[in-house]
């Protein structure tokens, strides 16, 4: 991975809204970038050198629990810029990823996960069911 | 002279009668009211009266309620009983009128009282309950019988329960406002189907004045273009709108509307977020509907609405210079307001009650401020 290695999320269903009005034209939540308590602070992405953004979708929604409307996605360096770290830990599965929220205050996460958010709006939809 | 005589005075209750004026929309159930009186009239006539088939001609002949005024309180309208020519009304008719205003305010009495309605009105007409109060409101009340005894309030419960005391109704007729899609049209058999959020489909009749409206959201139907669509609908028992028995108004909604979206929402079960994530309380989601109707400035424009894990819901507000999110506690209606200037990276936060005027105020002004200056 290096700073150019798009990292995927997933968009949950119920985090687009709008969509129809273009396909030139989406909007996802900045929840889509907070990590949930069960993140531990750990946003999970995939490695985008190990997984397609189609790749990545059909591994998450293989789980039947699991929803996601489409992928989009964020650079390491755009990371960097927010000053968030970020990386690949394998766990649990190769090339599960992570940006890392930890330590910061609620005000900086959202802040940090709007930033995220607008760099993934302009690159657009790297994938949509 | 025609005779006339002060025959019922009931008091309506609710919002919409707090400035002691009735809407026009409410008359019609009055008209009905005289219908069910007449034939109440007739049903005692011919009990009285075993050898006869029918009443005696001219029984109800120039015959009417009329409506005379309406005094405060919230409102009352003085209802007279009006007969055309003097002494059409020997003493043993009137009475029969009158014996049936007092048998029917005993019959909502006795619902009211989980006792027998049948006891006072045939159960044959107590179909007139799904004309009379058909537009009631949830808050609304017509009291026949106030500052008596008799505990005659016609509500949107006692209505249903007149109703269905008889078996031979299984439908209650009421207003009906719903959001949808429109996914089908036929315009040779002049019908039209609403798609609810729930997935439900309403068979409608395509009326004139609604057929522009109804084919532009048909034609929209992949774009999830969806209508607002009101009148009177008809129920099932479990109240569940199974048709609509008139269509009054057609309209296509913003793609943003708010009410479509909290439908959405409120379509969401427990672990909604891949096995996380609170369902929002339904409730809930209608105090901020209602709320968001009454408080949020018109020309704003209309935010983005996200379910959050916690149960509540996300507004979002966004252009070129600014991210905005009100992040909105459903249990303390605290809105907790974050906005980012995107140029320069600088962001404010800070809380907003929305149980109040005060905090919606200033919600608006500091939305206008960002997103209009």
């Amino acid at each position: 991975m290096n700073s150019s290695t798009i990292l995927l999320r997933q968009v949950h269903p119920s985090f687009v809204q709008a969509d129809s009005i273009s396909s030139q034209v989406f909007t996802i939540t900045s929840q889509v970038f907070r990590p949930t308590p069960k993140d531990e602070g750990l946003l999970s992405v995939y490695n985008g050198e190990k997984f397609s953004a189609d790749e990545s979708h059909s591994h998450f929604t293989n789980e039947s629990a699991n929803q996601s409307f489409g992928v989009v996605g964020v650079t390491g360096e755009e990371c960097d810029a927010r000053q968030l770290k970020w990386g690949e830990d394998n766990d649990p599965f190769d090339g599960h990823s992570y940006i890392d929220f930890n330590g910061l205050a609620n005000k900086e996460i959202e802040k940090r996960a709007k930033l995220l958010k607008k760099a993934a709006m302009e690159r657009g939809w790297l994938y949509r069911q | 002279m025609p005779f006339e005589e002060s025959f019922i005075s009931p008091r309506l209750t609710g919002k919409r009668f707090e400035d002691h004026a009735i809407p026009l929309e409410l008359l019609e159930d009055f008209s009905a009211l005289e219908e069910l009186v007449f034939e109440v009239a007739k049903h005692l006539y011919l009990i009285d009266n075993p050898g006869r088939q029918r009443v005696a001609r001219g029984f109800t002949n120039g015959v009417s309620l009329k409506l005379s005024g309406i005094e405060d309180g919230s409102a009352i309208p003085k209802i007279l009983l009006v007969a055309a020519t003097l002494g059409l009304f020997p003493n043993e008719n009137k009475h029969y009128f009158e014996k049936a205003r007092d048998q029917i305010i005993k019959g909502i009495d006795a619902v009211a009282k989980n006792q027998n309605v049948s006891d006072y009105i045939p159960e044959n007409l107590l179909g007139y309950f799904n004309r009379i109060g058909k537009r009631l409101k949830d808050d609304e009340t017509i009291d026949f019988s106030p500052g008596t005894q008799f505990d005659a309030k016609l509500n949107k419960t006692t209505r249903k329960k007149l109703v269905l005391s008889s078996p031979k109704n299984d439908e209650v007729v009421s207003e009906a406002t719903v959001r949808g899609t429109i996914p089908e049209a036929d315009k040779s058999r002049h019908t039209f189907t609403i798609q609810l959020q729930s997935g439900q489909r309403i068979l409608a009749d395509l009326a004139a004045p609604h057929q522009e409206t109804v084919l532009e959201a048909f034609d929209k139907f992949e774009d999830h273009c969806h209508v607002l669509v009101s009148g009177v609908g008809v129920y099932d028992k479990f109240d569940r709108l199974t048709k609509f028995q008139s269509i009054e108004h057609v309209t296509i909604l913003d793609p943003l509307d708010v009410g479509v979206r909290l439908n959405e929402i409120a379509e969401l079960r427990d672990g909604w977020f891949n096995g996380e994530g609170i369902r929002p309380d339904k409730n809930a989601l209608q105090w901020f509907a209602d709320t968001f109707e009454n408080s949020y400035e018109i020309e704003l424009p209309l935010p983005l609405l996200f379910p959050t894990l916690e149960g509540g819901i996300q507004a979002e507000w966004s252009n070129a210079n600014v991210d905005i999110s009100l992040k909105i506690n459903f249990q303390n209606k605290i809105g907790h307001f974050h906005s980012l200037d995107l140029a320069t990276g600088i962001d404010t936060e800070h809380e907003i009650s929305l149980s109040d005027n005060e905090g919606w105020k200033s919600l608006n002004t500091i939305l206008n401020t960002l997103l209009k200056g």
